[in-house]
């Protein structure tokens, strides 16, 4: 899977604004607010990637069980899908 | 062919325009000067730029077709110095910008909420004390000194805007409201707002730069919101709101 934009970002406060470019970002109509892992879950799926690669990702950088980050990314990406950015 | 040089926000630009119009919309910003940046029309240019107006129309209902191409070379250009300029940590903002005492107000706001009808209550209060910097598309550059707000050659239907560059006083979103009140905002809280009224690069390297101007642009500045009517009131509300704000103690 992979993200149907590219995305500039920029931090606010605790947040991080994710930004379309690309020739299509005239079609997603605004900005995403993030936090810092959802950022990072965000900044892989700009390549292609998959749910276990993105989980190995964040268990370099951030704490905690591998289950926890799992559902994490899982909830993030079914967001994703659910607002239509992904291509899988 | 139609060649002149312009200097906009503090750069010499060289245009090549396919209309004598175009030079028309340019002419209180004619220098001299040798170019640093140059831009070149093109018949391909302005039908791609129609295209583009045509698909924003869906949004913003833009008589599109009614357009001269004269016209759309000039959204065009000002689409091109915008993306050019970018790179030299200058944004454009859509938003009415006046001077008062040397200094600049930009309002921000939704095409239609009353941002040039608002503008127009603060030069009937101040009369010659308010300078029109730019109705519709000011520009703002960031610099070791602060942010400068510039006027441009876009300058909205009214055709409302000054050749000047004056410090940066205060961003305002305005909304209308029954009564009039004004409060400062956080500078977190300004940003998204001020993000809305930007103009965007689909190139990631511009719009990189684009949003470190933005964020230089939240450090600096002082935001506020104001919920106003259309009665000449509205204008005292707002500049007492946000004259004095160097001396109020944080």
């Amino acid at each position: 899977m992979k993200l149907k934009y590219e995305f500039e970002t920029t931090e606010l406060g605790d947040e991080v604004i994710a930004v379309p470019v690309g020739n299509n970002a005239r079609d997603f109509g605004g900005v995403l607010n993030l936090n810092d892992s959802a950022a990072a879950i965000l900044k892989l799926l700009q390549k292609e990637t998959t749910v276990e690669e993105i989980v190995s990702n964040l268990l370099e950088e951030y704490e905690g069980a591998r289950e926890e980050i799992t559902a994490f990314v899982e909830k993030f990406i079914d967001k994703l899908r659910k607002e239509d950015l992904l291509s899988e | 062919m139609v060649e002149f040089t312009a200097k906009i926000a503090g750069y010499a630009i060289a245009i090549k325009a396919l209309y004598p119009e175009t030079r028309e919309v340019f002419k209180n910003y004619l220098t001299e000067e040798q170019p640093t940046i140059s831009i070149k029309s093109s018949e391909e240019r302005i039908i791609a730029e129609r295209q583009l107006l045509r698909e924003a129309d869906v949004e913003e209902k833009l008589p599109v077709d009614d357009f001269s191409d004269a016209e759309i070379e000039s959204n065009f250009l000002y689409r091109e110095v915008a993306e050019q300029l970018s790179t030299h940590e200058i944004v454009l903002i859509h938003g009415s910008a006046v001077a008062v005492d040397g200094e600049g107000y930009i309002f921000a706001a939704p095409s239609g909420t009353g941002k040039s009808t608002h503008v127009r209550l603060w030069r009937k209060m101040f009369g010659s004390r308010a300078v029109m910097i730019n109705d519709d598309k000011p520009l703002l550059k960031c610099s070791a000194d602060g942010i400068m707000v510039f006027g441009s050659p876009w300058d909205g239907k009214h055709h409302l805007s000054t050749n000047i560059s004056v410090p940066l006083k205060a961003i305002c979103f305005l909304e209308r409201g029954k009564e009039n009140h004004i409060e400062r905002i956080a500078n977190t809280e300004g940003f998204l707002p001020m993000l809305k009224a930007v103009y965007h690069s689909k190139e990631a390297e511009r719009e990189a730069c684009i949003l470190r101007s933005l964020q230089h642009i939240r450090q600096k500045t002082n935001f506020y919101r104001l919920r106003c009517n259309m009665e000449p009131n509205a204008a005292k509300v707002s500049y007492e709101g946000m004259k004095n704000e160097r001396f109020r103690i944080r």
